[in-house]
């Protein structure tokens, strides 16, 4: 195989591979609820032990 | 459709007020410009409606603005409205039933209310299927590669290359990318795949398919509309629509040569 041939492959390859993983993460999308490693919560959530009360608002008499 | 223009009795037609009138208007405007309307024809438009309800309309075409003014017959009262295009893309289909939709008030066969109803189901009409128009630009672009003078092989190389290359452009606009950076990958992969035949030999037409294989990418219209719109004195839409249309050309150019360059193959 010449180079040009292994770089054509090369690419062709990468391409497909793409529309594959595309066509995963789509599936998995319709599937499953999206679900992060790393998330930003409010520190009420931080600090919820369960069997507390959940009062999310507040300030609800201001 | 009637050249003349019917005037709409008070009784039988609903009259709308200049703010009402100039509201429409400018949202009809900015679906004209945005769905790839030449400016001639946006004026022409929206003159025929404006003068049907017996206001008279005076407009500046921006690049991606709509400046309209509706003034009443005694120019003692007017209102002015600045609106963004909308953003639809260009698209045939509208641009004809929106133009249709001007003859229907200039003929008097719907009434104001009405036109606004239908304006903006116009407006809101989903686009043809994207998988259809992708297979149908493929099968268009293969159509290119044969009338060039390309054989059965090439036509299929184009084929598989247009499909993948708009696919590519399908999905990353969709994903919100700069429609610059579409091009290029478009045109890189487009090219590329087109390579394959003088690559592996397939065909006796090489050079063709791998010439045709980006063709489908050519902003043809905003080339079209660029001249139409700078032979109506419209410099300023004219020069933004050969820029736009040549920084694409541009990026496509830069992705071909790229796919070229990658595969061996020199560019002159």
């Amino acid at each position: 195989m010449s180079e040009p041939m292994i770089v054509w492959a090369i690419i062709i390859a990468v391409l497909v591979l793409a529309f594959v993983f595309r066509v995963i993460e789509k599936f998995r999308k319709m599937t499953k609820r999206k679900s992060h490693i790393i998330e930003c919560g409010t520190e009420k959530e931080m600090f919820f032990c369960p069997g507390d009360k959940r009062i999310w608002d507040e300030f609800d008499d201001m | 459709m009637n050249s003349m223009i019917c005037k709409p009795t008070e009784s039988s037609v609903y009259l709308p007020s200049i703010k009402e009138l100039c509201i429409f208007l400018s949202d009809y405007a900015a679906g004209l410009l945005g769905c790839g309307a030449t400016c001639i024809r946006i004026e022409k438009n929206i003159t025929r409606i404006s003068l049907f309800f017996g206001y008279d309309s005076e407009m500046t075409i921006m690049p991606s603005h709509i400046h309209l003014t509706i003034w009443n017959k005694e120019h003692t009262d007017s209102y002015s409205i600045i609106r963004r295009m909308h953003k639809t893309g260009i698209s045939f289909d509208m641009n004809t039933k929106l133009s249709k939709l001007s003859w229907e008030i200039a003929d008097g066969k719907i009434g104001f209310q009405e036109a606004t109803l239908l304006a903006e189901r116009i407006y809101h009409t989903s686009s043809v299927n994207p998988r259809v128009v992708l297979f149908l630009a493929s099968c268009a672009n293969a159509s290119f590669c044969r009338l060039f003078g390309g054989d059965f092989i090439s036509m299929g190389v184009v084929f598989i290359a247009t499909l993948v290359g708009y696919y590519i452009k399908q999905i990353m606009l969709e994903d919100g990318a700069d429609v610059r950076f579409v091009f290029f990958c478009s045109a890189f992969f487009s090219s590329v795949i087109g390579a394959g035949g003088h690559i592996f030999g397939w065909g006796t037409t090489p050079e063709i398919a791998l010439g045709t294989s980006v063709l489908y990418l050519i902003p043809g219209i905003p080339y079209i509309n660029s001249v139409s719109d700078m032979l109506d004195g419209h410099y300023i839409c004219a020069f933004s629509r050969f820029m736009n249309a040549i920084v694409l050309t541009a990026c496509l150019s830069t992705g071909l040569c790229g796919g070229l360059f990658l595969m061996g193959l020199g560019c002159f």
